[in-house]
C-alpha cells in the first residue's frame, strides 16, 4: 500500500468514526419512537403498534389542503404491501419481489435498491411488508426464507441467513421487528402445512439467538391438542410483525390458522398455538402466556393481526392492556401482564358464535362448519377484518379498525397432505346474493362499544390505518381511497384517490419542520404534505 | 318432425365432430402430450371442471369466474399469462410468480378439466356456425340491436354482441339470451336510483365506489353521479334485458342470428 493511500484510508475511516451517531436507529429510539414522531421507526410506528403519530401540524382544521408532494414508482407488480420506514432524511420500503429502495425523504429521488436474487418458484403469497433497522443496519427477510443484513447508507449486504428447516414453503413476508439486539422474524406458509415458528437473530452477526414453534412438538405442553402427527405440517405461521413491551419485557405475536384450513377431522383437538397470540421472553424465547381466539379453527379465520398495547381503566381500575380486532368477527380485550380474557364482543355480524364465554372460548352455533354441501357463516373466509393495520387513539380513546360486513359459503374437500402443495382442504365461495361492504368503525376498546362509522361501497381489503394527534384518523379503501376522518366524531376530512388498490397502512413522518403523509398504492408510493405548513410546535429532538 | 331444440342439439353435436376433428390433427402435429389438452370439448370434463373450480378457484375469481376483488375475472377476462393449453396448465400447475396466484395440488387430469372448462368461456372456432345468415341480421334487427351494438351498428345499453360471441361458449351464449337474468356481467348490473331530488333513473351500472358512481340509462345516456346527489342505488338483481325464451325467438331464429355473427369474424389464419 502506498503512502498516499495509506493517508486516505486512515481519513476514511476517521470520518466514518466521527459519523454522528444521529444516523442510526438506536435501541433507545426505538424505545421512545412514540416520542420522536417525526421518523417512522418500525412497521407499526413503535412498540405498542397504536400507529398514533404525534404530529400536529396537518390536523382537522387544514387536512382538506393536503396535496400531493411527490410520487415515487417501484415499476414492480404485484400488492405493494410495504410500510415505508423513514429516519434521518431517508425513506426506506420494499416492494414484493424483496427490492429494497432508499429514497430521500423530500423529493422521493432514488439513492440506492437493492434487489435480492428470488428462485423461479415460491410457494405462497407474494409479498413483503418492510423493513426494521438497528444501528447501521435494515432487515429484511425474504420469500426464499432467509433474513437480510442491509448496509443503511448503500444498501450492501451485511449478512444473509437462510432460516433453519427444509420445508420448501419456508417463506417471509413479514417486517421483522427489532427488540433488544435481535431480529424477530415469523414465517409464512399456513396453506402449504408448514409448522410456524417465529425466530430471533442476533443484529451483528445473523446468527440464530432462538425459535419458538408455534405448533408445539411431542413432549412440549399443547402437543396434545394434535391428534396423531397432524402437528407436523399444523401451520399456524406467525407472518405480521408483532408488539413488544419493554416494562414487561413481553413480545406478542399472533398466529396464523391451522393446516389444512377446512378440514378439521384430521387434526381433532384445539391445536395450540394456532388463531392465537402467544407472549414470549424476547431475551430465550421462552413462552410466558398464550391466548387462543378461534381452538380447532376450520374458517381459515387466523389471528394474523395487530395486537395494539395501551394502558387504560378498566372495570375502575388502571390496566395494561391488549386489543384485537379479530377476523373471526370478534373484538378481544386481554390483560396483557397475565393473557387473562377480559371480554370480546361483535364489531361485525358474525353467524358462527352466540357470544365468547368468560373463559374466553366461543359457544359455536349449529351448522357452521365447512361440509359437503356448504354452510353459510359470516364473516366470510377473509374475514370481519384481517392483517391490514388498526389503530388506537390516546387522546380519543378509540381503536379503530377497518370493518369488512362479508359471508361465504363454506365447503371441505377431504385432501392428503403432500410437501409443496396447497393444503386447504376445502373452499369458500363468496355469496352472490348479498353485496359485500365495510366500514371504518371507531370502537371504545374498554367497552367493544361503537363509537361511530362511516360505511364503505366494498369491503376494506387491505388498507390500514393511522391516527394522529391531530384529531385525525385516516384509512385507505377497495377502490383506492386514501381518506381522513375527523377522529373524535368521525366526520370525512379528505379524500384522494389513488388510481389503485391499497394494500398498505399508511405513516406520518417530518422533516425541516414539514410534516408529510406516506401511502403505498398500485405500484407508486404517495407523499403528502400542506402548500403552506405551520411552523412545527415543540416537535424537534 | 324435428323440434328446432332437437335440430339445435344435433347441429351442436356435428359441431363438436368438427371441433373433435381440427382438435385431433393438432393433436397429431405435437409430439409433447402437455402441449394440449386431452380433454377438449369434452362436456363431461367440463362439468367436472366447472365444480373444480368451484371447490378451488372461485375464492378469488369469483362465481363462475367473473372476477372477485381477489383475483381478475377468467370468463370473458383478458388470459394475461397466455392462453394457450399449455399456458393454462402451467399457470394452475405452478402458480404466478409475483401475483397471489398459488400453485395448485390438483391432479394432471383434474388440471386439464379445469382447462377444458375455462375453455368453455372461449369461443368457438370461427365460421362453423350455420344458418340463414341474412336472415340472422333480420334478428339481430327486430330483437337486439335496440341495446346491442355489432360493428358500430345499434344501441349502447347491453354487451357488444360479437365481442360476446368470441369472448363466450356456445352454451353461455344461448343461456344468456334464454334466461339473462341468471349471470350479469360486471359492468351490466341492474340498477336504480333515487336522486337527490326524488329523480327516477334506471340503467346499469358501470362503477361505483363510496363516493361517486357511473351509471348507463335504459336510453344510452352516462350519468357521472356523485353520492352526495344521490339518495339511493338498489340492486335489482336482473338484467335489464327480457328472456328471449322460444316463443319469442325460436331456435331456428336463434341459430341464424349466431351464423350471422358467426360470419362476422375475422378468420384468423391457422398455421
Amino acid at each position: 500500500m502506498t503512502r498516499m493511500r495509506k493517508i486516505i484510508l486512515i481519513l476514511w475511516m476517521s470520518a466514518l468514526l466521527a459519523s454522528p451517531a444521529a444516523a442510526q436507529v438506536t435501541n433507545d429510539q426505538l424505545l421512545r419512537a412514540t416520542e420522536t414522531s417525526e421518523n417512522w421507526l418500525s412497521y407499526s410506528g413503535d412498540y405498542s403498534s397504536q400507529r398514533f403519530s404525534r404530529l400536529t401540524q396537518i390536523n382537522a382544521a387544514n387536512v382538506h389542503q393536503l396535496k400531493t408532494e411527490w410520487v415515487f414508482q417501484t415499476g414492480v407488480t404485484g400488492p405493494f404491501q410495504a410500510v415505508p420506514l423513514v429516519f434521518d432524511g431517508l425513506m426506506y420500503l420494499t416492494t414484493p419481489n424483496n427490492e429494497a429502495i432508499a429514497l430521500d425523504a423530500r423529493t422521493g429521488r432514488q439513492v440506492w435498491r437493492y434487489r435480492h436474487p428470488l428462485p423461479e418458484q415460491i410457494l405462497g403469497a407474494k409479498v413483503n411488508r418492510g423493513l426494521a433497522a438497528l444501528g447501521d443496519k435494515l432487515f429484511m427477510a425474504t420469500l426464499d426464507g432467509r433474513v437480510i443484513a442491509l448496509d443503511h447508507k448503500t444498501g450492501h449486504v451485511v449478512w444473509n441467513t437462510k432460516t433453519e428447516g427444509s420445508h420448501p414453503a419456508i417463506s417471509h413476508t413479514v417486517a421483522p421487528l427489532v427488540v433488544k439486539n435481535k431480529v424477530i422474524v415469523g414465517t409464512s406458509g399456513g396453506e402449504y402445512g408448514v409448522r410456524g415458528f417465529i425466530d430471533a437473530y442476533d443484529a451483528d452477526t445473523g446468527k440464530l439467538a432462538w425459535r419458538f414453534y408455534t405448533v408445539p412438538g411431542p413432549g412440549e405442553p399443547g402437543n396434545e391438542t394434535w391428534a396423531g402427527d397432524s402437528w407436523k405440517s399444523g401451520g399456524a405461521p406467525n407472518w405480521l410483525t408483532g408488539s413488544y413491551d419493554p416494562q414487561l419485557n413481553l413480545l406478542y405475536w399472533t398466529t396464523g390458522n391451522p393446516s389444512p384450513d377446512h378440514d378439521g377431522s384430521v387434526r381433532e383437538g384445539d391445536n395450540l398455538y394456532s388463531c392465537s397470540i402467544v407472549a414470549l421472553n424476547p431475551d430465550t424465547g421462552k413462552l410466558q402466556w398464550h391466548f387462543q381466539f378461534t381452538p380447532h379453527d376450520v374458517h381459515d379465520w387466523d389471528a394474523n393481526q395487530i395486537p395494539i398495547l395501551l394502558n387504560a381503566p378498566y372495570q375502575g381500575r388502571p390496566r395494561q392492556l391488549l386489543a384485537l380486532a379479530n377476523r373471526n368477527g370478534f373484538f378481544y380485550l386481554l390483560d396483557r401482564t397475565n393473557g387473562k380474557f377480559l371480554f370480546a364482543k361483535p364489531f361485525a355480524q358474525v353467524t358462527w358464535a352466540s357470544k365468547i364465554n368468560e373463559d374466553g372460548r366461543p359457544v359455536r352455533l349449529p351448522n357452521t362448519l365447512p361440509s359437503e354441501q356448504g354452510a353459510y357463516v359470516c364473516p366470510g373466509m377473509a374475514g370481519a377484518t384481517n392483517w391490514f393495520s388498526p389503530s388506537y387513539h390516546p387522546q380519543t380513546k378509540l381503536f379503530y379498525v377497518l370493518a369488512r360486513e362479508t359471508c361465504d359459503n363454506y365447503y371441505v374437500r377431504p385432501q392428503k397432505y403432500e410437501e409443496g402443495k396447497y393444503y386447504s382442504a376445502g373452499a369458500n365461495v363468496e355469496n352472490p346474493k348479498e353485496r359485500e361492504w365495510g366500514a371504518l368503525r371507531a370502537l371504545d376498546p374498554t367497552t367493544g362499544e361503537k363509537k361511530w362509522e362511516y360505511k364503505f361501497f366494498s369491503a376494506p381489503w387491505t388498507a390500514g390505518t393511522l391516527a394522529t394527534a391531530g384529531n385525525l384518523v385516516f384509512a385507505g379503501d377497495n377502490e383506492g381511497y386514501l381518506m381522513a376522518f375527523d377522529a373524535a366524531k368521525g366526520k370525512l376530512l379528505w379524500r384522494f384517490q389513488t388510481g389503485a388498490n391499497i394494500y398498505a397502512s399508511p405513516i406520518m413522518y417530518a422533516l425541516n419542520g414539514k410534516q408529510y403523509l406516506a401511502q403505498a398504492s398500485g405500484s407508486s408510493l404517495y407523499v403528502f404534505a400542506l402548500p403552506t405548513p405551520e411552523p412545527m410546535k415543540g416537535q424537534r429532538r | 318432425m324435428i323440434k328446432p331444440s332437437q335440430k339445435m342439439v344435433q347441429q351442436k353435436a356435428r359441431l363438436m365432430i368438427v371441433l373433435f376433428a381440427l382438435f385431433s390433427v393438432a393433436l397429431a402435429q405435437n409430439h409433447d402430450p402437455h402441449q394440449k389438452n386431452p380433454l377438449t370439448g369434452q362436456l363431461a370434463a367440463l362439468q367436472k371442471g366447472r365444480e373444480l373450480f368451484a371447490a378451488n378457484c372461485a375464492f378469488c375469481h369469483g362465481k363462475d369466474a367473473i372476477g372477485g376483488t381477489r383475483g381478475p375475472a377468467l370468463a370473458g377476462g383478458e388470459w394475461k399469462h397466455g392462453d394457450s393449453d399449455a399456458a393454462l396448465f402451467r399457470t394452475i400447475s405452478k402458480g404466478i410468480a409475483g401475483t397471489a396466484m398459488p400453485a395448485s395440488d390438483l391432479t394432471e387430469t383434474e388440471t386439464w378439466q379445469l382447462v377444458t372448462y375455462l375453455r368453455g368461456f372461449k369461443s368457438v372456432a370461427p365460421a362453423s356456425i350455420q344458418g340463414d345468415r341474412i336472415a340472422g341480421e333480420q334478428v339481430f334487427r327486430m330483437n337486439c340491436a335496440q341495446c346491442h351494438m355489432v360493428k358500430g351498428r345499434g344501441g349502447r345499453l347491453g354487451p357488444d354482441l360479437l365481442h360476446t360471441l368470441e369472448r363466450r361458449s356456445l352454451d353461455e351464449f344461448i343461456s344468456a339470451v334464454r334466461e339473462p337474468d341468471k349471470k350479469i356481467e360486471r359492468g351490466f348490473e341492474t340498477i336504480r336510483v333515487i336522486t337527490a331530488q326524488g329523480k327516477t333513473l334506471d340503467g346499469v351500472r358501470k362503477n361505483e365506489d363510496t363516493f361517486s358512481l357511473q351509471m348507463m340509462e335504459r336510453g344510452g345516456r352516462l350519468r357521472l353521479l356523485d353520492k352526495s346527489d344521490v339518495r339511493s342505488v338498489t340492486d335489482e338483481r336482473r338484467s335489464l334485458m327480457p328472456a328471449f325464451n322460444e316463443a319469442r325467438l325460436s331456435a331456428t331464429q336463434l341459430q341464424n342470428l349466431l351464423a350471422w355473427l358467426d360470419g362476422l369474424r375475422e378468420v384468423k389464419a391457422k398455421p
